[in-house]
């Protein structure tokens, strides 16, 4: 079963690195910086606007804190992965447009190595890029326009590979180690046919790669036979994300027959400086019954030496709460379903006219478990952007589904 | 175990089709504030060009069906003046006449096609006359602009007309009675020099269609030998000598018609006079003028052979603009001036550009860049506001030629309306350069840096 599991994971993860490199936004807003990053968390947490700092469980992989992982129970191993659909509305003052998505959104394998030791691995999209806009541009010297239409297609994955270690009774640490890396392209195609018998089009790419360290700590604090409170703290050591730029503008007659290579430049090197990013989470939890949580987090991105024409990377915080509500079954049959609700608030990561790109996503789930496996389907309705002057806002809806399959590690090995 | 293994079957087939988007055709419009970079695409009209009037060599007028008579004077390019020469020979059939028919008229019939020149309400003149010498051909078979040959000094007729603005109204011209009266004695008699149509040319050599009128700048247009109405058995004669005589107890005349004996043959020359203008500065050794010379415009003159020649000095240096650059477009811009022409046709709607090198000799036509077709001036009349009619020429192909650091060329471009044009009417053009008007003559170009 191991195998069958553990080659089937392999497979999906091969053909899924392919699926990741389609566009899967369609957000304008992903032209920005790195760009769409992915941000309600996996699991559970997707189903609780993305809290997860203070949060910990024996069979479920919570990837936002990687200390969380010793708590795993030390029998199981679990294959998780997470699925989700979404229908994004893009409207500025004068157009509206919808557009369906749909995405994998994290793979992971984890266990727990020993009673105190708990890992996991996998990989998942980091951010997105997917936009097809066009933009007005003037000749320099005459009051002439014409429209260049940009595509851009990409995104950031990881791969990473976390660790939890339980270093006294209620407390944990945790170290997570991944490799950001993939693309952020954009192709230009400029229609001068008012004043040019030639077209031009530029494509530009950016490779990134690079590592990223996060640590994380827990501790729970036991208030009483039913309350126990829990903090969690995360933080990532600054690093250097490194890129690699190509850019090819190619000249073309209208007629097709003329093509002309004004510029190939292929892999030329930069680096952008990947800053400290904060998170500390508390949460409270009643006999297993209700639990709340409440995470923060600081996204330092005024740092990242990443400059765009007219965004400017500002510092984002992000407030989440989250509510988990499983009512006690009586009986034998102990399957219980969990209740889930939360929101997550984010002042914005980019500056753009002056306007902070503001979101806000309200999310609403269920986990129930079936036999071995866990589901965890949630769904988030979310906007973001504002509609100034010609800033268009979005309006998404997310429906999710979280799969985590639960083997029990030793259990051929005992009665082979 | 089974369920969990068909989620995973489940899993791997939705997952495989899972990732995908909507996406419409059209990209969504955004304002600038996404992308306010600074556009790459630049325009200039700053450059400076040079343009000089060139008299050509001679050039041949024959062969385009055509009889262009006309006299044209004005302030910028003097007086001008067209006479064309015919030749005429037998029809299909030899003349036969019955001894007792009598002689009613002997008459040039010409048929106008529709161009003219000058008000259609003013009476105009031309003569004609007896040519003295045999019309015949230099070695390559053609006539030139120049071409002359010897007609008698008093004409035989002096036909008074108005140019008319429809074709195929033709016009008549009665010879002295005496001369026909004597050519159908001749005939009857059986004359040597109605024997045979090789005959009749050595007798009667043809005629000169000399302009009579140098009031005002007129012009007309006959057919040669055939018009454009239909071909073949339906083909009507357009140019001819018609020896109308009546037969003893006929009601009706008849007639006999001399044809043009080869309408290769018809052309027409073209003598200028140039004293009290700029251009009286051309000799034999100086056949280039440039705009400075001439108050600071540019002639181009159907019919004398005067040709637009312009060059670009700052090309070699245009790269020096940016180092990394590609240019786009490049429009020139012609402009007549103002008072030079009127609302009655005499600019050209087209004109065709020629490479030609430091001796003026005209070579290739100027193609676009992939070679596909050639680049031709075009005329934008605005009849309202006479100051916004001008020329407008793509030249691309010749500015990247001029401005490659591979190729070098000393040629240049030159400028001449479509050789039927050129050689049959009085169209002209009067433009002026950059030093009287920023905007006279402009070179528009696009580029883009990278």
């Amino acid at each position: 079963m191991n195998k069958y599991i553990l080659s089937i994971g392999f497979l999906i993860i091969l053909t899924t690195q392919n699926i990741w490199s389609q566009n899967n936004t369609n957000s304008p807003y992903s032209k920005l910086g790195l760009g769409d990053f992915y941000s309600l968390g996996y699991g559970r947490s997707s189903a609780m606007g993305g809290v997860g700092y203070a949060l910990s469980s024996g069979n479920e992989l919570n990837l936002v804190n990687p200390a969380s992982l010793s708590n795993l129970d030390s029998l199981i191993s679990l294959f998780e992965i997470g699925l989700h659909g979404d229908y994004t509305q893009l409207k500025n003052s004068s157009v509206s447009d919808g557009r369906w998505n749909g995405n994998v959104s994290h793979i992971s394998y984890g266990m727990a190595v020993n009673g105190k030791w708990g890992m996991a691995f996998g990989v998942a999209p980091y951010t997105n890029v997917g936009y097809d806009i066009s933009v007005n541009q003037s000749i320099n010297g005459i009051p002439d326009e014409y429209a260049v239409s940009l595509e851009g297609s990409g995104g950031l994955s990881t791969v990473y590979w976390s660790n939890g270690y339980r270093i006294s009774k209620n407390a944990s640490l945790g170290i997570t180690a991944s490799f950001l890396f993939g693309p952020k392209n954009e192709d230009q195609y400029y229609d001068l046919e008012n004043i040019s018998s030639f077209s031009l089009i530029r494509q530009v790419s950016d490779k990134y790669s690079g590592f990223k360290f996060d640590i994380g700590y827990q501790q729970t604090i036991p208030l009483g036979k039913d309350h126990s409170l829990g903090i969690g703290l995360v933080a990532n050591i600054p690093g250097k994300l490194n890129r690699k730029t190509s850019e090819i503008v190619i000249q073309n007659s209208i007629s097709g027959s003329i093509t002309d290579t004004l510029l190939n430049e292929e892999d030329v090197k930069s680096s952008l400086y990947f800053p400290m990013n904060l998170g500390a989470g508390i949460s409270y939890n009643y006999k297993n019954q209700f639990m709340v949580a409440m995470d923060y987090t600081l996204n330092r991105w005024s740092e990242v030496g990443l400059s765009d024409n007219y965004a400017e990377l500002i510092d984002n915080h992000v407030f989440a709460l989250g509510l988990e509500y499983t009512p006690k079954k009586k009986g034998v049959d102990k399957s219980e379903i969990h209740y889930r609700m939360g929101c997550n608030y984010q002042t914005g990561y980019y500056l753009i006219d002056n306007n902070a790109l503001k979101s806000m996503d309200i999310t609403a789930g269920v986990g129930f478990p079936i036999r071995n496996t866990l589901f965890n389907i949630y769904t988030a309705y979310g906007w973001r952007g504002v509609l100034n002057n010609q800033l268009i806002k979005e309006n998404s809806l997310r429906v999710g589904i979280n799969m985590s399959f639960k083997d029990l590690w030793f259990h051929k090995k005992q009665f082979r | 175990m089974k369920l969990v293994r068909f989620c995973m079957g489940l899993l791997l087939s939705t997952m495989l089709i899972i990732s995908c988007s909507t996406n419409d055709d059209e990209a969504y419009e955004i304002g600038d504030v996404f992308d306010n970079t600074s556009s790459n695409i630049f325009y200039t009209d700053t450059l400076t060009v040079n343009a000089h009037t060139v008299l050509l060599d001679s050039f041949y007028t024959s062969g385009y069906n055509k009889v262009f008579v006309g006299s044209k004077e004005d302030d910028y390019l003097g007086k001008i003046s067209a006479t064309s020469y015919i030749p005429f020979g037998f029809s299909t059939v030899d003349p036969i006449i019955d001894a007792d028919a009598s002689f009613d008229s002997l008459v040039l019939v010409l048929t106008p096609n529709g161009e003219y020149l000058g008000d259609t309400s003013v009476y105009r003149s031309f003569a004609v006359h007896e040519l003295l010498d045999t019309i015949s051909p230099f070695d390559n078979g053609y006539f030139y602009n120049n071409t002359k040959f010897a007609y008698s000094t008093d004409p035989l007729k002096t036909k008074s007309f108005r140019p008319h603005p429809l074709a195929h109204k033709k016009i008549y011209v009665s010879f002295p009675e005496l001369i026909g009266q004597a050519w159908m004695d001749s005939i009857i008699a059986g004359a040597e020099e109605f024997e045979t149509s090789a005959d009749f040319q050595e007798f009667f050599k043809g005629i000169a269609i000399v302009p009579n009128d140098d009031r005002d700048s007129w012009s007309t247009s006959f057919y040669g030998l055939t018009d454009d109405w239909a071909s073949g058995d339906d083909a009507t004669t357009s140019l001819e000598l018609r020896l109308y005589y009546t037969n003893e107890n006929a009601d009706e005349n008849t007639f006999y018609s001399f044809l043009p004996s080869n309408s290769a043959y018809i052309f027409s020359n073209f003598e200028t006079d140039y004293t009290g203008t700029r251009l009286a500065a051309f000799n034999s050794e100086n056949d280039q003028l440039s705009s400075a010379e001439t108050d600071h415009l540019i002639y181009l003159q159907s019919g004398s052979g005067l040709a637009v020649k312009i060059d670009i000095p700052a090309l070699d240096r245009i790269n020096e603009i940016s180092s990394n650059m590609s240019i786009l477009d490049a429009e020139l811009i012609l402009k007549p001036r103002l008072n030079s022409f009127d609302n009655d046709n005499t600019l050209p709607t087209s004109f065709n550009a020629y490479w030609t090198d430091k001796k003026n000799r005209i070579g290739d036509l100027l193609y676009n860049v992939t070679g596909e077709y050639a680049l031709t001036g075009t005329l934008h009349q605005d009849e309202e506001f006479k100051e916004n009619t001008y020329y407008s020429i793509p030249i691309l192909n010749y500015i990247l030629v001029k401005a490659s650091t591979d190729e070098f060329t000393d040629d240049d471009l030159m400028f001449i309306v479509s050789s039927e044009t050129f050689s049959t009417s009085f169209k002209h053009m009067v433009l002026e350069d950059n030093a009287i008007n920023g905007s006279s003559m402009q070179l528009k170009l696009y580029y883009v840096t990278y």
